[in-house]
């Protein structure tokens, strides 16, 4: 019963104590503000660093030492992406080949194809005729839905606006979902751009047929493969390529396991790509001690990129660490500030405690009705705090990110963030009133009301 | 029959070694109105808040309905049987008359849509307006504030009414019909009533009338009887 009177009574004073509520409401406006500000950075900053970490920190790559060094094997790129070590692999195996009956882009109208049996001229001697006949995670690309994600850089179309800006190469390709598929079992399944499907007015379901180049102790051995198109992706209008088979719209994508099963024993031809992701950047040593006794050449060394992850990484983690001090010392002076401003206000009003004491009103009722008017008026100015903390998180965040040299990022914060952030508030408020009520009505209400002063 | 005792009570505010009062008996009942007389300083306020449940004795036994005082929960007592009216009023000054005896009677356990219905009757009975009270208590004359204090102490229908110094602010004509309510509080509605006071004008409607002087309780004969 008397529940509701107390918050009633409490409801009825948030607009009677107008000045008091003002001054409590500033006060916890500042604070939010400022610390969503500071919490917003704090997050973005971390976020980005846990995903450089992951991505850059960690990317293996395989660097051949001689110019002459054999590519790794498809089985050794399968083998080494089996590793306990590993976060994720990416892995893609590619051609070159031409055909008699599709044309490539910017093939040269009139020349016919000249072949040449030297392989290192393959794809430059076919007269611009050449295509790329590429087998990635396939599934994957499926999976995702995107494209040109291609290949080893499919993920990066899903990751934050710094890592595409950070590869400028791909900012201008074509993000649209590839349209329906049907799925089947990918083997000898591939699909091709829409710039390549409308020169050679190519269509889903429609068979292809292509001559793919492979070498047989240093002789051409062309050899022909079947494929059905099951996908067709919008692709962006081709930039100038030197050669064709370089021209990404000109790839022919299928499974890996389809292309790199076109290579039969003692041939060569298929070039197999591996990116490698560490689940930390401790594990290389171990890694590396697993994929040479696996079998990879010591022609090959075994490195991630330290320096540029540094290069990257080094700043944002700077403005983490420094964003991390700020939300600190704030969260510090927060607490102090609210838990003197609460109890300030509760003593201030000691005398109303008084007298609702003395009108026979409970201890946890009073407390409650105070409480419930400090919520309110902290839930308000947490509303408004998040609203200027937000606005102000951006230009905040950009001004320190230009300062150490980086990127802009773009700074927001989650609904847990922002829950994080009113739980502490309103925590803070309630305990410093809670402890100060209960200061107040441990004694009889006369005592209240003749120490009012 | 007495509703509310003392039994050898002794009183001493915290931090002061000479007790206010020390081994004090009175009995009150239901029924009566009582005076209570005592030069300023004597202890007359400080009877009443332990009356009240306002404070707790320091030795000694008060009780009600035959209860101690000290062992019952005192914010149901405060709440339901006992009505005071301070001399200091302690009135929510931020509220309206309305709002502060509206309050008083919800706290009390009073519900539904005919409170403040009632608030305005009894305001009406103290002599204040429906436009004076819905006005702010700091916005009100000393007077008028005190008979808000006295509609509030009677608004969730104690037994007992302590009521100190209730008319010090009030001309004679209001005098005389807040003294009215008093007398027919306590004789016709068999309420207990105690008043503080030093008026003759009060002690005149008392059927008892006590005096403390040094600690020390006096009954006095009465003109009535
Ligand atoms: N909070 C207090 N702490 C210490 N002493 C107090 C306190 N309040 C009152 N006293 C003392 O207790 C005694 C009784 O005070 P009380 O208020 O009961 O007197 P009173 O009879 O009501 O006087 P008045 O007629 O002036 O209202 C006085 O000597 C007073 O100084
Ligand atoms: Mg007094």
């Amino acid at each position: 019963m008397p529940v509701n009177c107390a918050i009633e009574n409490a409801l009825l004073n948030i607009l009677k104590n107008k000045s008091r509520n003002i001054l409590l409401g500033v006060i916890t406006f500042v604070i939010i503000t400022a610390e969503v500000a500071g919490m917003s950075i704090y997050n973005a900053s971390g976020t980005i660093v846990k995903e450089f970490k992951a991505r850059f920190g960690s990317e293996v790559a395989l660097t051949p030492l001689k110019k002459s060094a054999e590519g790794i094997t498809a089985e050794q790129a399968i083998a080494f992406s089996e590793s306990e070590c590993l976060l994720s692999t990416d892995i893609n195996s590619s051609l070159t080949c031409r055909s008699d009956t599709l044309k490539a882009i910017g093939q040269t109208e009139g020349r016919s194809p000249n072949i040449i049996q030297g392989r290192e001229n393959y794809g430059g001697d076919l007269s611009n005729a050449a295509m790329r006949l590429r087998g990635g995670q396939f599934d994957k690309i499926l999976a995702e839905g995107k494209l040109p994600a291609i290949l080893t850089d499919v993920k990066f179309w899903n990751r934050s606006l710094l890592a595409r800006a950070a590869r400028p190469a791909f900012r201008a390709g074509n993000n649209d979902p590839i349209p329906s598929f049907k799925v089947g079992q990918y083997k000898n399944e591939c699909i091709v751009s829409s710039e390549f499907a409308k020169l050679n007015q190519l269509a889903v379901g429609d068979h292809i047929s292509v001559q793919a180049g492979l070498f047989e102790s240093g002789t051409l051995v062309e050899t022909s493969i079947s494929l059905t198109i099951v996908g067709i992706y919008v692709s962006a209008p081709s930039a100038a390529y030197p050669a064709s088979y370089q021209n990404p719209n000109n790839e022919i994508i299928a499974d890996f396991n389809t292309v790199a099963s076109i290579q039969k024993e003692g041939q060569t031809g298929v070039a197999v790509n591996a990116t490698y992701c560490l689940k930390s950047p401790e594990l290389l040593a171990l890694f590396e001690e697993e994929i040479r006794s696996k079998g990879l050449s010591p022609d090959f060394s075994v490195t991630t990129d330290e320096a540029g992850y540094r290069r990257l990484v080094g700043p944002i983690e700077n403005l983490n660490s420094v964003s991390l001090a700020f939300l600190l010392m704030l969260f510090a002076l927060g607490v102090a500030v609210m838990a003197l401003v609460s109890m300030l206000a509760i003593r201030e009003r000691k005398y109303e405690i008084g007298v609702l004491r003395a009108m026979g009103m409970k201890k946890g009722q009073v407390a409650l009705g105070l409480w419930v008017e400090t919520a309110a008026v902290t839930t308000v100015c947490f509303a408004l705090g998040m609203l200027a903390g937000g606005l102000l998180s951006q230009p905040i965040s950009d001004t320190l990110l230009a300062a150490s040299g980086s990127i802009p990022v773009s700074v927001s914060i989650s609904p847990l963030t922002a829950l994080e952030i009113f739980a502490v508030a309103i925590v803070l408020a309630s305990i410093a009133g809670f402890v100060s009520v209960s200061q107040i009505t441990k004694y009889e209400p006369m005592k209240i009301l003749m120490e009012r002063n | 029959m007495s509703v509310l005792e003392l039994e050898n009570v002794s009183y001493a505010y915290e931090g002061s070694s000479k007790a206010v009062f020390s081994d004090v008996t009175l009995s009150f009942e239901a029924g009566k109105a009582y005076a209570i007389a005592g030069k300023s300083g004597s202890g007359k306020s400080t009877l009443l808040h332990l009356l009240g449940g306002l404070d707790v004795a320091t030795r000694g036994r008060v009780s009600y309905g035959g209860e101690s005082l000290a062992d019952m929960n005192r914010n149901r007592y405060r709440a339901r049987n006992a009505g005071i009216i301070f001399q200091g009023l302690n009135l929510l000054t931020n509220a309206s008359a309305l709002e502060n005896i509206v309050l008083s009677m919800r706290i009390s356990g009073m519900k539904g849509p005919g409170l403040k219905a009632k608030a305005l009757e009894l305001l009406a009975r103290v002599g204040i307006s429906p436009e004076k009270a819905s006005r702010k208590i700091l916005k009100l004359s000393g007077g008028e504030q005190q008979r808000i204090a006295i509609a509030r102490a009677l608004a969730h229908n104690p037994d007992l009414i302590a009521a100190d110094e209730p008319t010090g602010n009030l001309d004679k004509d209001t005098e005389y019909k807040i003294l009215k309510i008093f007398e027919d509080l306590a004789h016709k509605e068999g309420k207990c009533v105690i008043i503080a006071t030093h008026s003759k004008r009060v002690t005149a409607i008392a059927d008892e009338i006590w005096t403390v002087d040094k600690g020390v309780f006096r009954s006095v004969p009465t003109k009535r009887n």
